[in-house]
């Protein structure tokens, strides 16, 4: 009957849509008693193979995002998300759906828990868990590929800011660097005795009027 | 305009016009900040309380956790045990290993000793309930190096 109420709808508000796609899901699970080829007709949706769950307005608002993970908590902003964050350990859904094989584990996990092994605690962790602190702590080594690149800019920029000077700024040399000028500088710079210790006047022998030997 | 303020101003009337009322009003209260400090063994308690509520969920075991880590203190090992105890009600031993690694995280931060006094303080619960520390479950270095999804 739903289905010929549906027909009739115009689909102009997403929660009308939002109920098709329920519908189409719940016909898709349904169906899959019968015969075994489930044509997955939304891409949103993660896992059509189970009944879905009773309708209710968060379900419809939410699960379409999430598939059949279990929200478990308020988490960050009250949404239904995984993160793994330092500042908050723990999200507002299982990482994962419960698998038949994660649903034993959890019925096993209302026992004693020295009963669990240490591989099926593990298996219990990633099912609710991503990754753990010490992984989503780890460095990336950013920090390498960032000071790399920034020396590698700095280098182009001062080299191309050389070029561009040398072009633009493209002046005669001043006349006190010519020859003969330096020349007559050294001949003043001797005859002041400057540098009598290891410079000019040192090295400038007065009486023979050449360089020392 | 007076219509816009109109909230504010008589919040300001109520708040000139309290004096007059308590001096006609007998009981003499001392206009003064009404801010008790709560000390830490209250602080502890309150805590400790929360998470030894025993119809406690997960939801609120979550919710206390998220809480306390953002707050800028590293809990006592008391809270700890009542938190891990929580956990124990509620059937999570993820949930109790996620605590733990949280806590190992932010006390690291502080100091490398602080961790092993903490261990060594929760060991009676972490044995009494066969709960592995993060340590016993190799989870003190990463294990897995997984993609990140901007690479994807």
């Amino acid at each position: 009957m739903s289905s010929l109420l549906l027909r009739h709808v115009k689909l102009t508000h997403p929660q009308v849509a939002l109920m098709l796609q329920y519908q189409v899901r719940a016909d898709a699970s349904t169906a899959a008693v019968s015969n075994k080829s489930i044509v997955q007709t939304s891409p949103v949706v993660l896992d059509n193979r189970k009944p879905p769950p009773p309708l209710d307005a968060d379900r419809m608002r939410m699960h379409p995002r999430i598939g059949n993970r279990e929200i478990v908590g308020y988490g960050l902003k009250g949404k239904p998300e995984y993160f793994d964050l330092v500042m908050f350990p723990c999200p507002s859904i299982r990482w994962e759906a419960d698998t038949p094989a994660i649903a034993a584990l959890r019925n096993k996990e209302k026992g004693d828990w020295k009963q669990l092994s240490v591989e099926e605690k593990k298996q219990l962790y990633r099912a609710s868990f991503r990754q753990t602190f010490a992984e989503f702590t780890a460095s990336t080594g950013l920090w390498k590929w960032a000071i790399g690149w920034t020396l590698i800019a700095l280098a182009g920029f001062i080299l191309g800011y050389d070029g561009w000077r040398r072009i633009v700024y493209n002046f005669d040399r001043p006349d006190s660097f010519s020859e003969e000028k330096l020349k007559k500088q050294m001949q003043f710079h001797i005859a002041a005795r400057q540098g009598p210790m290891r410079t000019f006047s040192a090295k400038w022998d007065y009486e023979t009027g050449t360089w020392k030997k | 305009m007076a219509l816009l303020f109109r909230p504010t101003l008589i919040q300001s009337l109520a708040k000139t016009a309290r004096p007059m009322w308590m001096s006609m009003a007998s009981t003499a209260r001392r206009n003064m900040s009404s801010h008790n400090k709560e000390t830490d063994a209250e602080f502890d308690q309150r805590w400790k309380a929360y998470f030894e509520r025993p119809n406690i969920d997960g939801w609120d075991i979550r919710q206390g956790i998220n809480h306390m880590n953002r707050l800028d203190l590293i809990p006592e090992p008391d809270i700890i045990s009542a938190c891990l105890k929580a956990c124990r009600r509620v059937n999570d031993h993820s949930l109790a290993v996620r605590y733990l690694e949280a806590i190992r995280y932010k006390s690291n931060t502080v100091s490398n000793q602080v961790w092993p006094w903490i261990l060594q303080e929760i060991r009676p619960t972490l044995s009494q309930l066969g709960l592995s520390t993060p340590e016993e479950l190799g989870y003190d270095k990463p294990e897995l190096a997984l993609k990140s999804v901007d690479d994807m």
